[in-house]
């Protein structure tokens, strides 16, 4: 069964000018998939259609069997899946536990000490300790990468999407960053879904599905 | 909790330009305690002043209403027979203004009359002393006790050097009753003897007498009519009034009703043309204010003529002290809405730029799940954990200071009111008085409210919470407004 799907998913802004086309695509939990194409494909459309920041024109998205316009959008975002994005979109001034606390609280945690959790993923995501109390617009864009990826995976979500989490980032920690995503996948079964036109990061996939308009 | 948390993590953050707000938020805030307070200040004093005044009430013939129901003559009638018969008529009314001590009886049965006392004042000279003051005897036409010009075509009535006050209770003297004027030799009067009088320290000083005294008095019309009466009291008065020789308090013996009754009686039947009389003025004592306006209407049912009026120097002098701190309160209560209005857009201005500013956060926290409700509340948290504080803080300057500005601004209105008032007076500054002469301003200073103990209280307090949290309230709702606004797609997409 699949985790999330699209069923004949179009999307355009004016439609004699259509983004996405009848689209069918399937994701599965333990696999890492890789959507690419060339810029303007559509490829950032379809995460914020996945990620539901925007609702298709035709189509459906299925999470668990459930179209997702079905799902509360706040809390869909907030507890279903977990969104890298390229930009980090992370609140500049809080440091790295917060920004990821906060991620805690808009979930609706409870349990435990939500700080410490938030300080042990990111020190398993590599984050130095004397780093995880600056403001995050004081970190490099490696550091700023594996605090949005923390912060996607802080509430456990079964599905994590990101969006060119490479792009900014230098060989030696987009190897880090890939390999985080491997073991995302791969021992903690999640199903995640890269956006983007890196060739490393396609090379990592397990499916990899091509938008062309 | 966490967006409370989270609110005080913002303020920390910005703290410069929270602490703008804060400050803008501590001078409106300030300005509404001080407003709020000097409205308050003018309700206590109102209250207070209702709770300790006594109110008496007396009954007059309404010369003004008369005036009015008249047409006056036009010019061509100016010295026709029209006018003479207007002035005729002005006359025949005049002499019909007294009420006789049996009407003024029917009155006081009304339901809001608590006690009753009327005094007999007659003008009446002395052979065996002096009056205070040495000018000249006062000479009108008419008899003693009308008023100048009726009668004037029967005869001359010579005006007495004293005034002699028959009480029929105690509780006439009024002055007596609140401290003002206090026995210093002998007794009170007994209401029930006859021939007997009170008189002044400074009469008696002035004519060496004592208790056990003398005095003869005089029919000023007829030197030939004396009566004796005996010095029973001597009192001392504390205020210093400025008057005419017959109505210098100085010159005033107080006796019973049934001594100016019998004097009256005997002068009667010596001779009509020159007979002394005594005018009778009833006074009505009311519980309270309540009292007084249902007595106004009472009297009325009762049978007093439309001519009469009800009046009360209590409650005249009672409205005329609290004028200035009225007109105070008014003006604080204009400052308090401009205050209201400029402090409410300031701060829908402030939230408006803060919420500008802060779009891609909220941006961050959508694409996070935070629904637009909480992002509002925390938006609406923040800017009333500031306005908390700055209320707070403008409630203790405001509790602090409202007093001694209130006196001042009371201080600055009491003046100016005095001098509008002056300024209406006919004809302006009496001679020898000068612009800044405590006795020019004298009636109006002494009589109005000069100073408040206190302003800021509970209610005030209160208010100004309740006003904070409608100020946030209203401001928030823009936030909300706008935040419901944002695309988060688009925020993001602009970074």
């Amino acid at each position: 069964m699949s985790e999330l799907a699209t069923k004949d998913l179009s999307f355009y802004y004016t439609k004699d000018k259509p983004i996405l086309q009848q689209l069918n695509l399937t994701f599965e939990r333990g696999k890492i998939y890789a959507i690419v194409g060339k810029s303007g494909a559509g490829k950032t459309t379809l995460l914020s259609l996945l990620s539901k920041l925007q609702s298709p024109k035709e189509g459906q998205i299925i999470y668990e069997d459930t179209n997702i316009e079905t799902i509360n959008a706040d809390r869909y975002r907030s507890k279903n899946i977990g969104v890298v994005y390229q930009a980090y979109n992370l609140l500049p001034q809080w440091n790295a536990i917060e920004n990821v606390v906060l991620s805690l609280d808009v979930a609706g945690w409870k349990d435990g000490d939500k700080k410490a959790y938030a300080k042990s993923l990111l020190l398993k995501l590599q984050i130095e300790e004397s780093d995880l109390y600056r403001p995050v617009h004081q970190l490099s864009g490696g550091q700023q990468q594996r605090v949005a990826i923390a912060r996607a995976l802080s509430y456990n979500p079964s599905i994590i999407l990101a969006d060119e989490p490479t792009g900014n980032l230098d060989k030696a920690t987009e190897k880090e960053i890939l390999t985080i995503f491997q073991q995302l996948a791969y021992e903690e079964n999640k199903c995640v879904i890269l956006v983007t036109h890196a060739a490393s990061v396609t090379s990592i996939a397990d499916e990899v599905y091509r938008l062309t308009r | 909790m966490y967006i409370v948390k989270n609110a005080l993590r913002n303020i920390r953050r910005m703290w410069s330009k929270n602490i703008l707000i804060a400050i803008i938020i501590l001078i409106i805030g300030f300005s509404c305690v001080v407003s709020l307070s000097i409205k308050e200040a003018a309700n206590t004093a109102r209250q207070e002043g209702l709770d300790a005044i006594n109110i008496t009430a007396s009954l007059s013939y309404d010369r003004q209403k008369m005036m009015q129901g008249m047409q006056p003559p036009t010019e061509g009638e100016q010295d026709s027979s029209t006018a003479e018969d207007m002035r005729e008529q002005m006359r025949e009314n005049m002499q019909n203004q007294n009420l006789s001590l049996e009407e003024l009886e029917t009155y006081a049965k009304a339901s809001s009359v608590s006690d009753f006392y009327y005094q007999s004042t007659m003008s009446i000279s002395a052979s065996s002393i002096e009056a205070i003051e040495s000018s000249s005897t006062q000479q009108f036409g008419g008899r003693p006790g009308m008023m100048q010009g009726e009668g004037a075509e029967t005869s001359s009535f010579v005006q007495g050097d004293f005034s002699l006050v028959g009480i029929s209770s105690a509780s006439a003297l009024s002055d007596f009753q609140d401290g003002t004027a206090e026995i210093v030799d002998g007794q009170f009067l007994d209401v029930d003897d006859t021939n007997t009088v009170m008189i002044s320290e400074d009469l008696a000083t002035y004519n060496s007498l004592e208790v056990g005294s003398t005095i003869t008095l005089q029919n000023p019309n007829n030197e030939s009519e004396t009566y004796e009466v005996n010095v029973v009291g001597i009192y001392s008065q504390s205020t210093d009034q400025q008057a005419m020789r017959f109505q210098d308090p100085a010159n005033q013996m107080y006796t019973s009703v049934a001594t100016v009754d019998s004097i009256a009686s005997a002068s009667e039947s010596k001779s009509s043309e020159t007979a002394l009389t005594g005018e009778i003025s009833g006074t009505y004592v009311l519980a309270d204010l309540d009292a007084y306006e249902a007595f106004s209407d009472e009297v009325y049912d009762l049978g007093l003529s439309e001519d009469f009026t009800v009046q009360s120097m209590d409650v005249n002098q009672y409205e005329q002290s609290l004028a200035p701190l009225e007109n105070l309160a008014d003006f604080a209560n204009t400052f308090f809405l401009v205050s209201i209005i400029v402090g409410g857009l300031i701060l829908v201005v402030f939230q408006f730029l803060r919420i500008k500013e802060r779009t891609y956060d909220i941006g961050v926290l959508r694409a996070i799940g935070m629904s637009k409700f909480k992002i509002s509340l925390q938006f609406i948290c923040e800017l009333l954990m500031i306005t908390t504080v700055s209320l707070v803080l403008s409630l203790g300057i405001g509790a602090a200071t409202s007093v001694p500005i209130t006196n001042q601004l009371l201080a600055n209105q009491s003046t100016s009111t005095s001098e509008v008032a002056m300024g209406n007076m006919p004809g302006g500054m009496a001679p020898g008085m000068s612009e800044n002469s405590e006795q020019n301003r004298g009636g109006f200073v002494e009589n109005s409210i000069q100073s408040v103990s206190s302003a800021t209280n509970w209610k005030v307090v209160l208010e100004i919470l309740l006003l904070g949290v409608a100020l946030t309230i209203i401001s928030g709702s823009v936030a909300t407004v706008f935040i419901q606004r944002y695309n988060t797609m688009k925020i993001l997409q602009q970074g």
